[in-house]
C-alpha cells in the first residue's frame, strides 16, 4: 500500500514541479541584444583592468576597445533581434503546454513502469535474509549463515563439519574438500574423516583414486581394522592400477566382511569378476606400464581411455592399443616437443614387438631432442636394447 | 521497495525529459516565457530523479540485494565495502546509470549558473540537452535496465571483474564521463546556436569555460586510465591505440581544438561556424566512443560485455544526432555571420594552425580506428591497426605543432611579430639545444631522432613560461618586481603557461620510456637474484595468502638499489574464487621519476615463478605532466572573466533602463 | 603580397598539411597493418608468407601448453586446423587451455609462428570477436550460452 501512495506521490510532485511554472507570472522578454551588451559592458570592464594591471599596452587596450566596440554593433545590426521570439506571450499555449504535460508525464511513467517493472517487489538485502528465522529456510540460507560465521572464524572445526557432507551432496566437491582438510586440520584425523576425505577426492578427479586419496584410505584402514569403506576404495584402486592379483583377494575379503545389505556389494562383485576376468590373460601391458608423467602433453591416453582398454576383450584390446599408439604417433607429428609422448610410443612399439617402428621413432625423437642431453642418453639405452 | 521506487523515479526522468525536449523549444519558438522556463524546474527534478535511482541502485549494491539482476551480476557479499561501491559503475548498466546521472547533473548545472543568459538560448540548450537525455534514458530502460529483478534472488554474487576491483577503476571512468558528457553541454550550445540562428555574445562566453571543464575531467580521466591500465594489466604499457583508449582520445583532440578555437571566437570573434562545427563533432566523438565500447564492434583489451541490440539501438542514437546536427549546420551555417579577418602571424593565426594540425591528428586518429571495422564489413578482411600505424600517422602530426606551441601565445592578436616572438624564445632555444647535446654527449644509445624530441620536451617547457617573463618584464625589472606583477596576471595565462608546460613534461616522459626502458625475464625459484639497471632483486619467498573474496600467492623479493639502499616489493598472484579468475598484481617502486616494475607470469607449486621486471625510465614524467595540464585548465576556469555565465546584469531586470545610464 | 595571395597561401598551407596527413595515412595502411588470419588461412591456404607480421586467433588446443623456463609453446586451433605458436614472455593471466586468445607475430622456417605478443581477454566469458568469428564459419559456435 505505501508503495502505491508513493508512486501516486512521487507521479503528483513531478507533474506539478512541470506544471505549475507554466502558469506563472508571464513576463514580456528582453531582447537578446540587452544581454549582449551586459556582455560587453564586463568585458569593457576587463579591458581597463588589465591595462591598469599593465598586462596590455596602450596600443592593444586602444584596439581593443575598437573592437568591441564593433561587434556590439555588429550584433545590433543583426537579423534575428525582432523576430518572433520577443512578441508579448500567449496564456493559451502555456495552458497546453501544461496539459501536455500533465498528459505525457504520468502517461509515460505508468505505462513504461508497468511493463518494465517488478511491481512491487520487496527489496531483499542479504543481511535481512541471513537474520531472518531459521525456520523454513532454504537448505541454501542456512549453508550461507555457516559460511559467515565460517569467514569470520576459520579454526571453527565443527563448523567446517557440517558444512563439508552437505557440499558433497550439493555436487560442490571442491568445497567439501577444503572443508574436510579443514576439519582434519583443526579437530585432528579421524578414519571416517580421512575416508570421508579421500572419497571427495575421488569424485573430484572423476573416480580416478590418486595417490593422497589411497594413502587416506589406508590410514583409514589401519586405524579401524574393521571399517569396510576405505577397504571398499582401496580395492577400486588395485583395479584401476590393474594389480588384479592383488585386487581378487581384496574384493574376496570385503564381500565377506561385508553385511549382506551392504549398498556397495553389488559393484563389489561386479568389481571382483572383472579382476578374476583379467587375471587368466596376464599380456605385457604397453598402457599399464607406461608411466603417469606429463599427462598434459597431447595423446597420452585419458584416464577414461586407460579404463576402456580394461574393459574390452584381448582382441579389442589388442586394435585399441594399436589405434591410440596410431593417434600418439599423429599427434607427434604435428608437436614433436611432447618428450613423455615419445617415451611413450617407444615403449608402445618395443612392448607390441613393432621393432623397426620403435627404430624409427627413437631417431625422429632424436632429431627433436638434440640437446637434450639426458634424453638423448635414454634414447642410446634405448635403442642398444632393441638391437640387440 | 527502495529498488522499485528507484526504477520508478528513472523511468519518471525519461517522462520528464520527453516534456523537457519539447516544451522549451516550442515556447523559444512562440516567445512563450513561462514555456521557456519550464526547462529549468524539469532538469532540476530530473537530476532529483536520477540522483534518486542512482541511490537505489548503490544501496542494492551496498546491502547485497541480489534480487536486482545487475547486483547478482557484478558484486559479491565479501567485497571490501568501497568496491561495493564501485561496483555500481564497474559495468555496462550501471555506468550508463552514472552517465546520464552526469547528463542530467550538467543541464541542472546550466540551470543554475546560466541565470544571465539570454532566456532562448537557455531554452534550446536546455531542450537539447533534454534530447540527450531522453535517447539515453530510453537506451538505459529498454536495453540496458540496472533494475531487472529476479524471481528467486541468490545467496551469493557472482562478483566484479577482479580486473576492475581496483581504487584505480573507483575514480577514472566517473572521470571520463564527466569529460564526455561535459562536451554535450557544448553541443547543446551549438545547436541551440543553430536552432535559432544567432551566435550572442553570451554564447562566445559560454563555450570555453563548459569545453575547459569537459576537457580538465576528460583529461583527469584519460590520464588515470592510463596510468591504471600500466599498474594493473600488469602489462608495463601505459598506452596501447587501442580502440577504446582511441575512443577516449577522439573527443579530447577534438575537445582541445575546440578549446583554442572558442578562444580566438571569444577575444575576436572569428572561426564562428568552425567553432560551432568543433562542439558538434566533439561530442559526436564521444557518442562514437560510448557506441564503439559498448556495442561489441570492436575487439578491445577494455571491451564491456557486449550485446548487439545495444549495438543497434546506440547506432540509431549515433545517427540521429551526429547526422541530425550536421544536417542541421549544413541548413543553418550560412546564417551565423562570419568574424573579422586576421594575418597569418598572429595569435589567431597560431590557433588555427592547432586547430588545422589537431584535426588532422584526430582524423588519422578516427580513420586508424574505424578503418578495420569498414574493411571488414565490406571486404571481410580482418585486420588490426594498432601502435605502429599510429606512431607513423600520429607523430608526425604533432611534432611541427609541438614545435609551434611556444610560439602561440607570444604573438599579438590580429596581426603578430614573428621576429619579437623569437627574441623571448632564446631561454627556450637554448635549453632545448643543450637538452640534445647533453643527451647525445652522455648516453651512448639514443638514437639521433629521439634526442631532437628530447630538445623538442625542453623547448616546450622552458618556452611555457616565455610569455609570463614577457608580461612580468622579467628581464628589465628584476626578480621583486617581476614577482609581484606575475601575482596580478589574469589566470588565464598562467593557465596556458602550465598546460603548455605540462605537455613539455609528458613528451619528456614519452621519449625517455619509450627509448631507455630496460627489460628482463627470468623464472627464478626462492633464493634467486636477477639484476636490472642497478638494481638487484632476490626473491625470498612465495606465500599463499587467503583475504575475503579471492586467495593470493605473494613473492617477496629484496631488493638492492644502485645507491645500496635496501627494500622490499612484493608482486602476487591472484585468484579470485567466485569468477575462478587469476589476475596479476605488479609492484611497483618509484625512485625520482623512474619506477621499477614488478609483474608475474605463472607461479607453479609455490616454488617457480616467471618474474617480468622493468626499469621503466622517467615513466612519472607522462601522468606528472597530465597534472599540469589539469592545473593550468584550472587556473584558467578560476579566471575571473572565464567564471561559468556571464556577469550579472542590472539586477536581471531592467538592462534598459541601466544602458540609457551608462550611455 | 596581396590579399588574394595571402589566402591563396593560407588555403596552400592547408592543403598541405591535410594532403601530408593523408600521405602518412597511406603509407601506414601499406606498411604498418596487421592482417588477422585463422590457423586453417595459414595451414591450409597459406595466406601469409614468411617472416609478414599477422595475427592469428582461435583457441588454445587443450593439453597443448608446453614451458620451458619463460618460453612457452601452444597450439592456435580453429577446429580444423593446428598451428604450433612459440612465445617468450608471460602470457596473460586469462590464457587458458580451451579458451579464446589472440597471437600476433611471424612464421617462421619451421611453420612454427613466433608470436610476440599474446592476448586473451579481460572478460572469461569473453572471446575475441576474430575467434567467434572464424568459429562461426567453421560451424563450431552456439550462439548465445548466456545466462549459463
Amino acid at each position: 500500500m505505501i508503495f502505491w501512495i508513493l508512486i501516486g506521490l512521487l507521479t503528483l510532485v513531478t507533474v506539478s514541479v512541470v506544471v505549475i511554472p507554466v502558469f506563472g507570472n508571464a513576463k514580456k522578454l528582453d531582447s537578446p541584444l540587452e544581454y549582449d551588451k551586459e556582455i560587453y559592458k564586463a568585458r569593457l570592464k576587463e579591458i581597463e583592468q588589465e591595462r591598469t594591471l599593465g598586462t596590455i599596452s596602450e596600443r592593444e587596450y586602444e584596439n581593443s576597445l575598437a573592437e568591441e566596440g564593433k561587434r556590439l554593433l555588429m550584433l545590433a545590426s543583426s537579423d534575428s533581434n525582432n523576430d518572433v521570439a520577443y512578441k508579448p506571450t500567449s496564456q493559451k499555449s502555456a495552458v497546453l503546454g501544461a496539459l501536455f504535460a500533465a498528459i505525457l508525464v504520468p502517461l509515460i511513467a505508468l505505462t513504461a513502469y508497468f511493463n518494465l517493472g517488478a511491481i512491487n517487489t520487496p527489496d531483499q538485502p542479504l543481511q535481512a535474509r541471513l537474520d531472518a528465522d531459521p525456520r523454513g529456510q532454504s537448505l541454501l540460507v542456512l549453508l550461507q549463515r555457516a559460511e559467515n560465521q565460517l569467514a569470520k572464524n576459520p579454526d571453527d572445526g565443527r563448523g567446517w563439519l557440517i558444512v563439508a557432507p552437505v557440499y558433497m551432496r550439493m555436487g560442490r566437491v571442491q568445497e567439501s574438500i577444503t572443508a574436510y582438510r579443514n576439519v582434519i586440520r583443526i579437530l585432528g584425523p579421524t578414519p571416517e574423516l580421512q575416508t570421508s576425505l579421500g572419497e571427495a577426492i575421488a569424485v573430484a578427479a572423476n573416480g580416478e583414486i590418486d595417490k593422497e586419496a589411497l594413502e587416506l584410505f589406508k590410514k583409514a584402514a589401519d586405524a579401524d581394522p574393521a571399517s569396510l569403506k576405505p577397504r571398499f576404495f582401496m580395492a577400486i584402486a588395485l583395479n584401476q592400477s590393474e594389480e588384479f592379483e592383488k585386487a581378487v583377494p581384496a574384493w574376496q575379503n570385503l564381500i565377506k566382511n561385508s553385511p549382506t545389505d551392504s549398498p556397495w556389494l553389488d559393484v563389489a562383485r561386479q568389481q571382483l569378476k572383472l579382476a578374476q576376468g583379467k587375471i587368466g590373460n596376464n599380456i605385457p601391458d604397453a598402457v599399464s606400464n607406461a608411466p603417469v608423467a606429463d599427462s598434459n602433453a597431447p595423446g597420452n591416453p585419458t584416464a577414461e581411455d586407460i579404463e576402456a582398454a580394461g574393459q574390452l576383450s584381448t582382441d579389442d584390446r589388442q586394435s585399441f592399443i594399436n589405434s591410440m599408439v596410431e593417434r600418439l604417433s599423429a599427434e607427434l607429428e604435428e608437436n614433436p616437443q611432447n618428450k613423455a609422448g615419445w617415451q611413450r610410443i617407444i615403449r608402445s612399439y618395443t612392448v607390441l614387438g613393432r621393432k623397426d617402428e620403435a627404430l624409427a621413432a627413437i631417431e625422429k625423437a632424436m632429431q627433436v631432442f638434440e640437446d637434450d642431453k639426458n634424453f638423448m642418453t635414454e634414447l642410446e639405452q634405448n635403442k642398444q636394447a632393441l638391437v640387440n | 521497495m527502495i529498488v522499485e521506487l528507484g526504477h520508478f523515479t528513472l523511468i519518471l526522468a525519461l517522462a520528464l525529459a520527453a516534456v523537457q525536449s519539447i516544451l522549451p523549444i516550442v515556447g523559444a519558438k512562440i516567445g512563450n516565457v513561462n514555456l521557456m522556463r519550464s526547462a529549468n524546474q524539469t532538469s532540476m527534478m530530473m537530476t532529483v530523479m536520477i540522483a534518486f535511482s542512482f541511490g537505489a541502485l548503490t544501496w542494492a549494491y551496498v546491502n547485497s540485494d541480489f534480487s536486482v539482476l545487475n547486483v547478482w551480476q557484478n558484486s559479491h557479499s565479501l567485497q571490501p565495502l568501497l568496491y561495493k561501491y564501485t561496483s555500481v559503475w564497474g559495468n555496462h548498466e550501471g555506468s550508463l546509470l552514472l552517465w546520464v546521472l552526469i547528463l542530467a547533473f550538467f543541464a541542472s548545472l546550466v540551470t543554475v549558473f546560466g541565470r544571465n543568459l539570454p532566456p532562448v538560448l537557455k531554452a534550446n540548450v536546455l531542450g537539447v540537452q533534454a534530447w540527450i537525455l531522453f535517447a539515453f534514458l530510453l537506451f538505459i530502460l529498454f536495453t540496458s535496465n540496472p533494475f531487472e529483478r529476479m524471481p528467486n534472488a541468490p545467496l551469493e554474487g557472482k562478483d566484479l571483474n577482479p580486473i576492475l576491483q581496483d581504487i584505480g577503476l573507483a575514480i577514472h571512468p566517473p572521470f571520463l564521463y564527466l569529460g564526455y558528457v561535459g562536451f554535450s553541454v557544448t553541443f547543446s550550445f551549438a545547436m541551440a546556436a543553430l536552432i535559432s540562428g544567432r551566435i550572442d555574445a553570451a554564447w562566445a562566453r559560454w563555450v570555453r569555460p563548459w569545453t575547459l571543464i569537459a576537457w580538465i575531467f576528460l583529461t583527469a580521466g584519460i590520464s588515470m586510465g592510463s596510468y591504471w591500465a600500466y599498474y594493473e594489466l600488469g602489462w608495463g604499457g601505459w598506452w596501447f591505440w587501442d580502440p577504446v583508449e582511441n575512443a577516449s582520445f577522439m573527443p579530447w583532440l577534438a575537445g582541445t581544438a575546440l578549446l583554442h578555437s572558442a578562444l580566438v571566437m571569444e577575444k575576436r570573434e572569428a572561426l564562428k561556424i568552425w567553432t560551432v562545427l568543433l562542439a558538434i563533432v566533439t561530442f559526436s566523438m564521444s557518442l562514437l566512443g560510448a557506441f564503439l565500447v559498448r556495442s561489441g564492434v570492436l575487439t578491445s583489451v577494455h571491451a564491456f560485455a557486449t550485446d548487439p541490440e545495444r549495438g543497434l539501438f546506440l547506432l540509431v542514437i549515433l545517427i540521429a544526432f551526429i547526422g541530425g546536427s550536421l544536417t542541421l549546420f549544413v541548413m543553418r551555417a550560412g546564417m551565423l555571420k562570419t568574424g573579422g579577418l586576421f594575418a597569418p602571424i598572429s595569435r589567431e593565426g597560431a590557433l588555427v594552425l592547432n586547430n588545422l594540425f589537431l584535426s588532422a591528428a584526430l582524423a588519422t586518429v578516427l580513420f586508424g580506428t574505424l578503418y578495420p571495422l569498414l574493411l571488414e564489413s565490406v571486404t571481410g578482411t580482418k585486420i588490426s591497426v594498432g601502435a605502429p600505424f599510429f606512431n607513423l600517422t600520429f607523430g608526425p602530426l604533432m611534432l611541427p605543432l609541438l614545435f609551434a606551441v611556444p610560439f602561440g601565445p607570444l604573438l599579438a592578436w590580429k596581426r603578430g611579430d614573428l621576429y619579437a616572438a623569437m627574441s623571448r624564445l632564446y631561454l627556450a632555444a637554448g635549453a632545448a639545444l643543450l637538452a640534445v647535446i647533453i643527451t647525445l654527449a652522455f648516453t651512448t644509445d639514443t638514437p639521433i631522432l629521439a634526442a631532437l624530441v628530447i630538445g623538442l620536451a625542453f623547448w616546450l617547457m622552458v618556452g611555457a613560461f616565455a610569455e609570463i617573463a614577457t608580461r612580468t618584464g622579467l628581464r628589465k625589472n628584476g626578480i621583486s618586481k617581476a614577482f609581484a606583477r606575475a601575482r596580478g596576471l589574469p589566470g588565464s595565462i598562467w593557465g596556458t603557461a602550465f598546460a603548455h608546460f605540462g605537455l613539455g613534461v609528458t613528451l619528456m616522459g614519452i621519449v625517455a620510456v619509450s627509448v631507455y626502458e630496460k627489460e628482463v625475464i627470468v623464472s627464478m625459484n626462492p633464493g634467486d637474484s636477477a639484476t636490472i639497471s642497478g638494481y638487484e632483486l632476490t626473491l625470498k619467498s612465495i606465500e599463499p595468502r587467503r583475504i575475503a573474496n579471492y586467495t593470493e600467492d605473494v613473492l617477496t623479493f629484496d631488493v638492492v638499489s644502485p645507491s645500496g639502499e635496501k627494500f622490499t616489493m612484493a608482486p602476487t598472484k591472484r585468484f579470485y574464487t567466485a569468477r575462478q579468475m587469476p589476475t596479476t598484481e605488479s609492484a611497483i617502486y618509484t625512485s625520482g621519476f623512474s619506477q621499477l616494475y614488478i609483474s608475474l607470469g605463472e607461479v607453479t607449486d609455490n616454488k617457480t615463478a616467471i618474474v617480468r621486471m622493468w626499469w621503466k625510465t622517467q615513466i612519472t614524467l607522462i601522468w606528472a605532466g597530465t597534472i599540469f595540464m589539469i592545473f593550468g585548465g584550472l587556473l584558467s576556469l578560476a579566471d575571473r572573466r572565464l567564471r561559468v555565465g556571464a556577469p550579472k546584469p542590472a539586477k536581471t531586470k531592467k538592462p534598459s533602463g541601466r544602458q540609457q545610464a551608462n550611455a | 603580397m596581396t590579399r588574394k595571395q595571402k589566402r591563396l597561401a593560407g588555403l596552400g598551407f592547408i592543403a598541405a598539411v591535410l594532403s601530408g596527413a593523408v600521405g602518412l595515412v597511406l603509407v601506414g595502411l601499406r606498411d604498418e597493418i596487421v592482417f588477422f588470419y585463422t590457423p586453417t588461412e595459414i595451414v591450409e591456404e597459406s595466406k601469409a608468407a614468411q617472416g609478414q607480421r599477422f595475427r592469428i586467433g582461435g583457441l588454445v588446443k587443450e593439453d597443448s601448453l608446453q614451458k620451458q623456463g619463460t618460453t612457452v609453446s601452444f597450439i592456435i586451433t580453429d577446429t580444423n586446423s593446428d598451428l604450433t605458436v612459440n612465445y617468450t614472455g608471460i602470457l596473460p593471466d586469462l590464457f587458458k587451455e580451451g579458451q579464446g586468445v589472440v597471437a600476433e607475430g611471424t612464421m617462421n622456417s619451421a611453420l612454427v609462428f613466433v608470436a610476440d605478443t599474446v592476448l586473451a581477454k579481460h572478460d572469461e566469458n569473453y572471446m575475441p570477436k576474430e575467434v567467434t568469428d572464424s568459429l562461426k564459419e567453421q560451424g563450431y559456435w552456439q550462439e548465445d550460452n548466456k545466462g549459463s
